[in-house]
């Protein structure tokens, strides 16, 4: 005795319709008062482990290039000659891959940082310890029961509908114990596709059950809530039915299918941004990094749907630019000698990305510890100079104002020295 | 070495609430203060043979509680923790009958088809599916196992008597999780024997099971084994073996030691936990351990291609290791350095606490009572030896006084949610690519986690507002007939008569939650199911509905039965 389909299919528009009412005008305006004055940060997550000395590397040492076969690395010419960086750190010819094109424009024109060698200094080689500890923001030993976003969020407020967004079906550790984080891959579609009559009373009676303070019943509440904001605030077509997304024009994200993961998730957050719920801060993740195998076929894939997509988000917002900032970052680098299946094992230090209209781009940042083997961390990884912490501090106090570091990063706040990496 | 383009990826993505979390705090002080609330609000529990059925597998269909609530615990334990080689007769008849679309443009040898097609993939090795790995195979035809292994593992899991057994598959292929959905012809092909494998030994011997694991071809793709050769070798399996398949995150000590030597225990040969430089040394022993794919070698040697496991001691380093603080001598026979450093893991306390936490995790609590953890791993220590001492760990953990006290204290993930209300209705599975897909948006990607550690096993990641919304449209969905994923007849099921309102309310509830809805929540679903008119009569249409008004109101009411908070607990 299934739901028929015709009353299935009717059902979806008509409930959202009913949810929607005539409140769409007022709520949008009010939201884009408050949230107008806070800053947007997206943090995109490489997850996988990254090969920074595969991003952006000094072509011209000869240790780089003695550690890896010529797929694997960047180069001064030929097939894999890398794009030259201006304003880089200091003693060698830096470049960047040559599938980043997009990203390079935007460094050219002063609105992209590329600080190398940062990463976690606690000296682990596993992904799931290096994500852990740095989405928790400390070391093991402090016992942290929240996310570092989840405490910034508690130091500066957070008003509006949606504060808090990860683009992504769970919240990432970063916002572990959130009161409002949502997890929302595709805003259009984060309705109860119940039936056209019933389904809206379905939604009274979970409200109901869904009251307690159980971990589980505010979850619920908390999903019951996003399906009123996103019914109110989606924009729909005559039928109530929600509008698929619209890209600014001229704006082309990537549709290839190894950029679709962030391609896709950086268009939910575009579109959460221009409908004003007061998103203060997103995270999305890309995956695929972990390249112990093969790089040299997936890792120049993997760079152009990064670069692309960064780019056409950075563009289909540019209305927003001033109050956006984007940062990327990966739980480690990999080793700089490769291994016999033409890839590279789990290693330390590693490029970050500062994208947005208040970045003082345009250069690198950093200091370089060099690739010789007593140079490098174990006698094998590139070693970190830069604490990751420094560059999401320098976010948090200079774009997010939250002066509160000590607050968000524990027992950091003593050794943090700003590079002015923004305005 | 030709690398299949389609082999390389292995995402990363999704890693959120990762398990390393909930081990995080063995075996060291407790957690700080400012706990959580509740995962669940405190409510009698439960019937000992509903906390059974629930727990020891996908819940009860109708009849199930009175049989073992007859039979009582420890014997419904042993029953279950000795099923019958293969499936019982009922299951094999549906697996038999059971049919996938298949439809695709003709393509090399393959001519047009579009068909309904039974599973024949099942029992079958990567030798009779290797040729789906060649060139010019259609998408549709080398993708096949894939949807056939999910098919059957939803059909089993919703009809089988030995639930027990199901829910261990389960465990297990998060446990040696190996990502199929991202591909690979080479891992599809090796798919049906994968999960043969894990079928086979999953009440069994651990150290028999690790090696086959480490042998079998979907793993050596998966984590990169395949392409592994002196020097440097791809440490990617050999971390993996040590981090997630038996030491366990909570015995990576990198941090705290450089050396080996300053490893605890490692002067009198017993290291307490790994670091670094075991990884790579481990990642050297399991050199030339590949698969028989036609791969060329530098040397000019050919491999078979038959898609079997292959020892090539051309990729091997041969010379001395060190692991554990354990030696092993150069050029030892072949094979030998990598099964000794399966012995070593496998018998090792260290990987007995962190496979009986992880039980434990499945089976009783997020955060399981230590003292109960340790006696398990007592248990798994000291019959290393026995063919079935995954059984016998089993039965210390399903027998003790904190697998009864602890109902509540888990969450159903979105499997076992629709599997559990399936089986409440008594419905029939018919499984489809469709709803594999819908349950992947929803956060359970069934045998398609992109990370090796496997599906989450800890309520955190499970209450996202994605998943908590995916939870209520799953069963919106089994119920639908555009799906198509199941048989559901509810109007047959209840009594016969003119039931009113109050009588159906009541009976869906005692169904679906086994002890009756409480107030006010019982008065506000009878209210719904009268829609005005009197609840002490039978339910009448809407001034304007149809003939599809009744039944979808009632599909309205069980559904949102399940999308309480009650029914989403084990």
């Amino acid at each position: 005795m299934p739901l028929s389909r015709r009353n299935f299919l009717v059902g979806c528009s008509a409930t959202i319709a009913a949810l929607a009412g005539g409140r769409v005008g007022g709520l949008a305006f009010a939201a884009e008062g408050l949230s107008a004055q806070r800053d947007i940060l997206v943090v995109v997550s490489l997850r996988g482990g990254c090969d920074g000395l595969n991003l952006i590397a000094p072509v011209d040492d000869p240790a780089y290039v003695a550690a890896r076969s010529a797929e694997l690395r960047l180069a001064e010419r030929g097939e894999y000659a890398g794009l030259r960086l201006k304003n880089a750190l200091p003693g060698f010819d830096f470049r960047l891959h040559p599938a980043a094109a997009a990203l390079k424009e935007i460094y050219d024109s002063g609105d992209l940082a590329l600080v190398h060698a940062c990463g976690l200094t606690d000296g682990t080689r596993s992904h799931f310890e290096a994500m852990e500890y740095m989405e928790l923001g400390a070391a093991r030993q402090a016992r942290p029961t929240s996310g570092w976003l989840s405490r910034h969020l508690a130091a500066v407020g957070a008003p509006g509908m949606l504060p808090a967004v990860a683009v992504n079906n769970s919240l990432p550790l970063a916002l572990l114990a959130d009161p409002t984080a949502v997890s929302l891959p595709s805003p259009a579609s984060f309705s109860l596709q119940g039936h056209w009559r019933y389904g809206p009373q379905q939604l009274d009676l979970l409200r109901a059950a869904y009251g307690g303070a159980a971990r589980l019943e505010q979850a619920g509440a908390r999903t019951l809530t996003a399906i009123d904001t996103l019914a109110s605030y989606l924009p729909h077509d005559s039928e109530g039915n929600p509008l698929p997304y619209q890209p600014a024009d001229t704006v082309e994200y990537p549709a290839e299918e190894y950029a679709a993961e962030l391609s896709s998730a950086l268009q939910s957050v575009s579109q959460l941004v221009k409908m004003e719920v007061g998103l203060q801060v997103a995270t999305v993740d890309y995956g695929g990094w972990d390249t112990h195998e093969g790089q040299s076929y997936i890792f120049p894939e993997l760079v152009e749907g990064l670069s692309r997509s960064l780019a056409a988000f950075y563009n289909d917002l540019s209305a927003y630019r001033d109050r956006l900032t984007v940062v990327v970052i990966s739980e480690f680098g990999r080793r700089l000698r490769a291994n016999e299946s033409g890839g590279t094992d789990h290693g330390f230090g590693n490029a970050m990305l500062v994208l947005g209209g208040q970045t003082n781009g345009g250069q690198m940042y950093g200091r370089w510890p060099g690739l010789a083997t007593e140079q490098l961390a174990d006698g094998a990884d590139l070693a970190i100079t830069t604490d990751y912490r420094t560059v999401l501090s320098e976010i948090l106090t200079r774009r997010l104002a939250n002066p509160q570091i000590e607050a968000v990063f524990p027992g950091f706040s003593s050794t943090y020295q700003p590079l002015s990496i923004l305005r | 070495m030709t690398i299949s383009r389609r082999s390389l990826l292995i995402s990363g993505t999704a890693l959120a609430a990762l398990s390393t979390t909930a081990c995080a705090t063995l075996g060291r002080s407790q957690p700080a203060a400012s706990a959580p609330p509740p995962l669940a609000s405190a409510a009698p529990p439960p019937p000992i043979e509903l906390i059974a059925l629930g727990r020891m597998g996908y819940g009860p269909r109708p009849g199930d509680s009175v049989r073992v609530a007859a039979l009582g615990l420890a014997a419904y334990v042993d029953e279950q923790l000795s099923p019958p080689h293969g499936d019982d007769p009922m299951t094999a008849q549906r697996l038999r009958s059971a049919t996938l679309p298949i439809a695709y443009e003709a393509e090399g040898d393959y001519p047009d088809t579009d068909e309904q097609r039974p599973l024949r993939t099942l029992d079958q090795q990567p030798a009779e599916l290797w040729q789906l790995t060649d060139d010019n195979v259609p998408y549709a035809e080398w993708v096949r196992p894939l949807d056939e292994i999910r098919a059957a593992a939803w059909i089993r899991a919703a009809h089988s008597p030995w639930q027990l057994r199901e829910l261990l598959v389960e465990f297990w292929h998060d446990h040696f999780n190996v990502n199929a959905d991202h591909d690979d012809s080479q891992i599809i092909a090796a798919w049906p024997s994968y999960d043969q494998m894990i079928r086979r030994n999953c009440l069994g011997n651990f150290r028999t099971f690790l090696e086959e694991v480490a042998t079998s071809p979907a793993m050596l793709y998966y984590l990169n084994n395949a392409s592994s050769q002196a020097s440097p070798a791809n440490e990617n399996y050999a971390r993996e073996l040590f981090e997630l398949h038996t030491l366990g995150a909570m015995h990576y000590l990198n941090e705290r030691y450089q050396s080996w030597r300053d490893v605890p225990g490692a002067l009198a040969g017993r290291a307490e936990g790994f670091i670094d430089d075991d990884v790579y040394e481990a990642a050297r022993a399991f050199t030339g351990w590949t698969v028989a794919d036609g791969s060329d070698t530098y040397e000019g040697l050919v491999f078979p291609n038959t898609g079997a496991f292959y020892y090539y001691d051309g990729w091997h380093d041969p010379y001395q290791k060190r692991v554990l603080a354990v030696e092993l001598p150069p050029h030892s026979p072949p094979m030998a350095d990598g099964r000794n450093v399966l012995d070593l893991l496998a018998a090792h306390p260290g990987t007995a606490r962190h496979l009986c936490h992880k039980l434990c995790r499945r089976l009783v609590a997020d955060d399981p009572p230590l003292a109960l953890v340790e006696q398990a791993a007592a248990t798994w220590l000291a019959n290393q030896q026995a063919p079935d001492q995954i059984a016998q760990t089993l039965r210390v953990i399903l027998l003790s006084p904190e697998f009864v006290a602890t109902w509540g204290q888990k969450v159903k993930r979105p499997f076992d949610l629709a599997i559990s209300f399936l089986r409440a209705v008594d419905a029939e599975v018919t499984p489809n690519a469709d709803l594999f897909s819908l349950m992947g948006e929803r956060g359970y990607n069934q045998f398609g986690w992109p990370a090796p550690n496997g599906h989450p096993d800890i309520a955190g990641y499970w209450l996202s507002s994605q998943i908590m919304l995916g939870r209520w449209n799953t069963l919106l969905d089994l119920c639908s007939d555009w799906l198509g994923a199941a048989r559901i007849d509810l109007l047959g099921q209840m009594p016969q008569g003119s039931l009113s309102a109050h009588q159906i309310v009541a009976f869906w509830g005692e169904r679906l939650l086994g002890q009756p809805l409480p107030m006010p929540l019982s008065e506000q679903l009878v209210a719904f199911m009268a829609q005005g008119g009197d609840p002490d009569q039978p339910p009448q249409r809407v001034e304007d509905g149809d003939e599809h008004d009744l039944p979808d109101r009632l599909i309205s009411l069980v559904t949102v039965i399940g999308m309480l908070p009650a029914f989403q607990y084990r």
